[in-house]
């Protein structure tokens, strides 16, 4: 059932008359171009009708045929302009554009969705602007020595600035169609929204308007001051030769602003890269999606009848996934906006409204991020399969023998978390069978069968992935682990006999310390369980161990489901924002700065009685004003402590304020700036603004790490 | 009674206007170039200017940009032949409430007048 | 090198842009887009000469001062400051520049292999000066400009010993 909010049924009955008419000049414009390929009349009455129906379908609210219209009338333009030539192949397209505006009108006329697709003709239409704008460009930089000033892309802000706000108001005008210049017409009408607010848009542009083209329907965008839309109206409507005017609040837009967006969006990406996951996204090989993979993927073409499932490059999931991510924050954005709203303006009627779209919105790009997740799934076989062989091999080179038991291999994860997830399971496969596993004869002597089993074995545990490799081999000692620590000069042996045996064992993940008495070529020399815990921990997952002497040692792997968003605690240094991953905050706590003291040389909280030592966020990241001697300057001053943890221990990170909780995406600094300590990534806001993710590990190894030196001395 | 100024430098052009106008009850003032109408104005403010745009002497826009410099609130209808867009455009942004091409249609022009003046 | 390959290329188009009181030109291939100043993200403990990020339409970008790479005094933003956002290795960096000028098509007969000595710019960074009508256009190296990262490490090393 197709809805057009706002629109009364006699409304879609003038819209359909009018455009039965309008596809009827499409129709005898171009069968007369056939004949007539340069009679400008001809030209500009198809252009005309295209924009006709441009204008009247964005209002209604048909993001298709806006979409498709939008397009034509872009590409009819540069024939108007005889920038491009009336070829056989062009002329093909634009019928087939007709025939596709018939369904998209009957679409209409019965209110049910026909499950037809511009997305195809759309994108041979842009690749036909495109191609002529190709052109143009080249031949046009050849002409002269220079270009005038840049000063950014003009395009690109027009489409930025477009919606930029919830006030938005869209503004469709008509003027009496024997009207004298209707060019000032609508500047009129353009002058007197401009009066009423900030105009964000405008089509025909107004320096198209002040050139003097012929502007029978205007569409205008207008961030719009007031709250009623009568004064607006009757403003509009006041200007002389004024036929019609119809106005959409921003909710009833959304759709319309999706579409324009995503043509935008189409325009600055490559067209070419959305047809074919999308299609496998919805779950099965629609038309579009077996002739996109068909042009661009390797291998031989695939009909839609056959198939039900497509290849598709792993890159162009990627793009989808990056695309899918940036209409996460959008949405968080909208969120925020909206609650803004609410707050201001508590129970009106249009905030409601905005808040059920808005929710609406939450829920599809949810759904379409869950399938494209499930797109990018793989069952953990992959990475599986390797082991049998591998243990084998290692379990001969040994003398010992080993069973290897796999269970969960079918456990879907992400594609990058089964890439990152292959190295450490290797580590520790190679250290149960190296080390947990006792040769035959040992185990006899302990009364075990002489063939040691290992466990390998993946499940889902809400949103993460947990693999565990359990042995039943000997154990880990503790006090072996005390032993080498002290030998090795990572505790002293005051700090190791206080120790629990959990908090010994724990110590095979701090550096520098391996259970084997030498680095052997089996266990893997030079990686040891740090660095597996420190990979494992920079993917926001966690690892841990649970043994017993002589019954063997579970290590426990545990990564988020996909590698690209996690949920993070937005906290702020006055303007500046950090994101600190959810998963690694413990508490948040108001501390007064009396109740900060000194342990150890290093200042320290105690949130219910556990000492935690503190790092105030603007020492570590050296921001001025808001470091610690700032903060504590000002007297009774209160300090948020966000109490984060890694493997390692716990650190209360002092921060000026808490800003809220938000699902970020994941983005690398990149190789040009590299490494930087005590930051993870960056993610990017609602707001657009650049946030640094707080590497909460590193920090937490920072202060133990100090804490042990101090106590060597 | 409210007065209109109808600024035109063709005799027969105010004539008709003037009649129009009349008939409808409006009293009407008359001038043939932009000075004048700029004269007129101020001596008499009238409550509506019809200003045609090509004038010898002084010319409508810069009439009308002298007239809302003295008097921000005055009310100044341009009267426009075909083809000159630019010229209208640039009379709105210099604060004209309306315009009419001529030749034009009575009923347009009185729907302006009563538009702005009842 | 490049000066022989730009020469037997014979045309060379450029987007000219300034720096203190020179212009300065870079292939025009290699820009990917030129932007106005934004919010930049500082990042800590990066090299100095990186002033941090931006956000390019949904992508992270480190953005580097030329004028700290130059080791030219600092400068107020105007109105006129620009972020131009060139290709390197791979990545997208963007660069910010005084002012950007013109987009400049020039015969490669007029490119000079660069002095030593110009402007107190490192000679290294340059890949030759083109003369046009009087005025004269530095032609950047971008990849040596940008790409001294470890360079810059080092002497940031031996800078701290002395």
């Amino acid at each position: 059932m197709l809805q057009f909010p706002g629109m009364t049924e006699e409304d879609i009955k003038v819209f359909l008359a009018e455009a039965d008419e309008q596809l009827q000049y499409l129709e005898d414009g171009l069968l007369d171009l056939e004949q007539n390929s340069d009679d400008p009349e001809v030209i500009a009455q198809i252009f005309r009708a295209a924009h006709t129906l441009k204008g009247s379908s964005a209002t209604l609210g048909h993001d298709k045929m806006a979409r498709l219209t939008h397009s034509m009338e872009s590409a009819l333009d540069l024939v108007r302009k005889s920038q491009a030539n009336v070829t056989p192949a062009l002329m093909d397209l634009l019928l087939e554009c007709l025939d596709m505006l018939r369904i998209l009108n009957r679409e209409i006329a019965t209110a049910q969705d026909s499950g037809a697709d511009v997305t195809e003709l759309d994108e041979r239409l842009l690749d036909v602007i495109e191609s002529v704008e190709r052109q143009a460009s080249a031949g046009g930089v050849a002409g002269g020595g220079g270009v005038p000033p840049m000063g950014g892309a003009p395009d690109e802000a027009m489409w930025a600035g477009q919606f930029t706000g919830p006030a938005d108001v869209r503004v469709w005008v008509r003027f009496v169609r024997t009207c004298p210049m209707p060019s000032v017409r609508a500047y009129q009408v353009i002058d007197r929204l401009s009066a009423l607010g900030t105009l964000a848009y405008s089509e025909p542009s107004v320096d198209q308007i002040e050139a003097g083209d012929d502007v029978f329907d205007l569409v205008a965008v207008v961030e719009y001051d007031g709250d009623a839309l009568e004064p607006l109206i009757e403003m509009v409507r006041n200007v002389t030769d004024v036929e019609d005017v119809r106005v959409l609040q921003v909710s009833q837009i959304g759709s319309a602003r999706a579409a324009m967006q995503a043509t935008a969006a189409r325009e600055a990406a490559a067209p070419a890269e959305l047809a074919a996951p999308l299609g496998v996204a919805a779950g099965g090989a629609t038309v579009s999606a077996a002739r996109g993979a068909a042009r661009t993927a390797a291998g031989p073409p695939v009909t839609a009848a056959s198939t039900t499932t497509v290849r598709v490059d792993v890159a162009r999931l990627d793009v989808l996934s990056n695309l899918v991510a940036e209409l996460v924050i959008d949405r968080t954005h909208l969120a925020q906006l909206e609650s803004k709203l609410a707050e201001k303006h508590g129970g009106d009627e249009l905030v409601s409204e905005l808040n059920r779209t808005s929710t609406h919105i939450g829920r599809l790009t949810t759904e379409l991020q869950e399938a494209i997740n499930k797109a990018r799934m793989l069952p953990i076989d992959n990475v599986f399969k390797r082991f049998p062989r591998m243990v084998r091999d290692l379990a001969q080179k040994q003398g010992k023998e080993v069973e290897l038991i796999i269970r969960g291999e079918d456990t879907e994860l992400d594609r990058s978390v089964s890439e990152e997830i292959g190295d450490p399971l290797i580590h520790l496969l190679r250290n149960a069978v190296g080390h947990g596993i006792e040769a035959p004869e040992e185990r006899i002597r302990a009364g075990k069968p002489a063939r040691g089993v290992v466990r390998l074995s993946a499940f889902r545990q809400e949103n993460y992935i947990v693999v565990q490799v359990a042995d039943d081999g000997r154990g880990i000692d503790p006090d072996l682990i005390r032993a080498s620590a002290i030998r090795k000069g990572i505790v002293t042996e005051d700090a190791a006999a206080r120790m629990s045996d959990k908090d010994a064992i724990s110590l095979v993940f701090s550096s520098g310390l391996s259970t084997a008495a030498q680095a052997d070529q089996v266990s893997g020399r030079g990686v040891g369980m740090d660095i597996v815990r420190r990979n494992l921990e920079k993917l926001n997952g966690s690892i841990s161990v649970d043994t017993a002497i002589g019954r063997g040692a579970t290590f426990t792997v545990k990564l988020p489901l996909t590698l690209a968003i996690i949920r993070a605690l937005l906290v702020s240094l006055g303007q500046r924002i950090y994101a600190i991953p959810l998963n690694s905050v413990e508490e948040i706590t108001r501390v007064e700065t009396s109740d900060i003291n000194t342990v150890g040389g290093r200042e320290a909280i105690r949130p219910r009685g556990e000492v935690v030592p503190l790092l105030w966020l603007g020492d570590v990241f050296g921001v001025r004003g808001h470091d610690r001697s700032a903060r504590l300057s000002e007297p009774g001053q209160k300090v948020f402590a966000v109490i984060a943890s890694s493997h390692e221990g716990k650190v209360g990170l002092a921060v000026d304020r808490l800003v809220g909780e938000m699902e970020i995406v994941i983005k690398s600094l990149g190789t040009f700036v590299g490494n930087i300590p005590g930051v993870s990534g960056v993610t990017i806001l609602g707001d657009g603004r650049v946030a640094l993710i707080v590497d909460v590990p590193s920090l937490v190894r920072s202060v133990v790490d100090e804490r042990n030196a101090v106590s060597q001395c | 009674m409210p007065t209109v100024l109808v600024v035109d430098d063709a005799a027969f052009m105010r004539m008709r206007a003037g009649k129009l106008l009349a008939q409808h009850g409006y009293q009407v003032l008359e001038a043939e170039n932009g000075l004048d109408a700029l004269n007129m104005y101020m001596q008499h403010k009238p409550d509506l200017v019809l200003m045609d745009i090509t004038m010898p002497v002084m010319d409508g826009i810069t009439a009308l940009k002298e007239i809302r410099q003295a008097d921000p609130q005055a009310k100044v209808v341009m009267l426009s032949a075909m083809g000159q867009q630019a010229m209208v455009i640039e009379s709105i942004k210099a604060g004209a409430r309306d315009f009419v091409v001529k030749p034009y249609d009575p009923g347009n022009v009185m729907a302006s007048v009563r538009k702005l003046i009842g | 090198m490049r000066v022989e390959q730009a020469i037997a290329g014979a045309e060379m188009q450029l987007v000219v842009f300034e720096l203190g009181d020179e212009s300065f030109g870079v292939d025009i291939s290699r820009v990917q887009d030129i932007n106005r100043m934004q919010e930049i993200t500082e990042i800590p403990h990066a090299p100095e000469s990186v002033v941090g990020v931006i956000n390019l339409r949904g992508r992270v970008i480190p953005v580097i001062d030329l004028r700290k790479r130059f080791g030219l005094p600092d400068a107020a933003h105007t109105k006129d400051t620009r972020i131009v956002v060139v290709h390197l290795e791979g990545n997208l960096i963007g660069v910010i520049v005084d002012a950007v000028l013109q987009v400049l098509r020039i015969s490669a007969d007029i490119v000079e292999p660069p002095s030593p000595v110009l402007a107190g710019v490192d000679s290294r960074y340059l890949r030759g000066i083109a003369k046009l009508d009087g005025k004269l256009v530095i032609l950047l190296d971008l990849d040596f400009v940008l790409s001294r990262r470890e360079q810059e490490a080092i002497s940031e090393v031996l800078a701290e010993q002395v």
